[in-house]
């Protein structure tokens, strides 16, 4: 019936190009930045993301999601969140860019203000391959 | 299925006495699969004289598959002699644009005052295709395109066909964006077209003492193009878009530095006239 055994890891997919150039860009970036591909999973965030997330990429090992829950998102008036409403999970439903302004709670336990702007990111009108959420911390109100 | 060569430079027609061995004209591969269609990848100059051997032997039917639209694999279209013929249907298929259609771009070249005639002038029964995110057939063959990095639209094309496969990476620069040495393959440009191909032609336009002053524009260099055919598992690589400077000479030297960098299957140069039988 499959002649795949269960053991046997998947071969991997390639990532879509606008993917690939996208977390290239984010690695040459001093700008915090942070790339999820089409489903929404978290493929990549930058140094600067990892600084103002406080947690290093490669000990992420989280959906956008997971990410999102792990910070506490809250509103200025400090209402949580939520994760639908987020700008990157706005932008994926709008199709077009989201911003937004809200604090969270680091995963090293620092609160921070930060500005968002969700990008998602369409290979072709009607094809979406991915996001960026590009996002800056408000040092004067931190 | 079956293939050959009718143009491997790059960039520019190169004809003269220092490009005779692999041959001046530009990207162009005459593909047969075995139900016997008509597949060709390009239209650079190659393509004339193809259009020629065809004298009285062109299927009804011939598909053209462009990679991109970069003046050398299309500047051969005008002269392919099918094109002329009322009799003939031709499927031209390339990368697609968020914002013009595959029409309008080739018609930019394919009119005046770049071409005395428009292509809505010409004789044959053209239709214009954006290569889709799905494979698709062509008579016994499945083709599959995806978009590749390189200068503008761009796809690598993968033809498989009675068990084998085709992998064409013309114009390809899968180190732009990441070291090709330490990366997994999914986060390679075009890695999915290529990976286990029998036999994989592509860009080795550089060395690796010319690609740093080129870097960005679109092309591979000897290093890249090994690392590439590791990564994708290739069965055996030809090596393509020769550069208009490099002489015969300096494409040897460039295969000899190939083949000391990846030994997981032949490495050859692509020559003008070369045949392969995939059998």
């Amino acid at each position: 019936m499959y002649s795949r055994r269960v053991t046997e890891p998947a071969p991997p997919t390639q990532r879509h190009i606008a993917l690939i150039l996208a977390k290239d860009l984010a690695a040459h970036l001093a700008t915090p930045m942070l790339v999820v591909d089409a489903s929404g999973s978290l493929v990549y965030f930058n140094e600067p993301a990892e600084r103002i997330l406080g947690q290093p990429y490669a000990e992420a090992q989280m959906t956008t999601a997971d990410l999102a829950r792990a910070v506490k998102p809250v509103d200025e008036a400090g209402e949580p969140l939520r994760l639908e409403d987020l700008p990157l999970a706005t932008a994926f439903r709008t199709g077009i860019p989201s911003r937004g302004r809200f604090w969270i709670e680091a995963v090293d336990g620092y609160r921070r203000s930060l500005e968002v702007v969700g990008i998602p990111l369409f290979a072709h009108v009607d094809r979406l391959v991915g996001g960026l959420a590009v996002f800056w911390e408000r040092a004067e109100e931190s | 299925m079956r293939a050959k060569f009718w143009g491997a430079r790059g960039s520019l027609a190169s004809p003269g006495p220092d490009t005779i061995r692999y041959g001046g004209n530009t990207s162009c591969i005459e593909v047969r699969p075995e139900d016997g269609g008509l597949v060709i990848l390009d239209s650079g100059t190659g393509i004339r004289a193809l259009g020629a051997s065809l004298d009285g032997t062109a299927p009804k039917r011939i598909d053209i598959l462009l990679s991109h639209l970069h003046l050398d694999h299309l500047e051969g279209l005008g002269f392919f002699a099918p094109l002329w013929d009322p009799a003939t249907e031709l499927h031209i298929w390339g990368p697609p644009s968020s914002t013009r259609s595959l029409s309008d771009r080739i018609s930019q070249y394919l009119s005046p005052p770049l071409f005395p005639v428009r292509l809505a002038e010409v004789p044959a029964h053209l239709e214009l295709h954006d290569a889709p995110d799905e494979s698709w057939s062509l008579g016994s063959a499945k083709i599959t395109a995806r978009p590749i990095i390189h200068r503008g639209p761009t796809v690598g094309y993968r033809i498989e066909d009675a068990g084998r496969s085709l992998a064409y990476l013309t114009d390809h620069e899968p180190a732009f964006a990441v070291d090709l040495s330490s990366v997994a393959p999914g986060w390679v440009s075009g890695w999915e077209v290529a990976s286990g191909a029998d036999v994989l032609i592509h860009d080795c336009q550089y060395t690796e003492e010319e690609y740093p002053d080129r870097a960005g524009f679109g092309h591979s260099s000897t290093q890249h193009v090994a690392d590439f055919a590791r990564l994708a598992g290739a069965r055996r690589l030809l090596l393509f878009h020769h550069d208009p400077n490099h002489t015969d000479d300096d494409l040897e030297s460039l295969c000899d530095r190939v083949r000391e960098l990846w030994d997981g299957g032949s490495v050859d140069l692509a020559r003008e006239g070369q045949e392969i039988d995939f059998s």
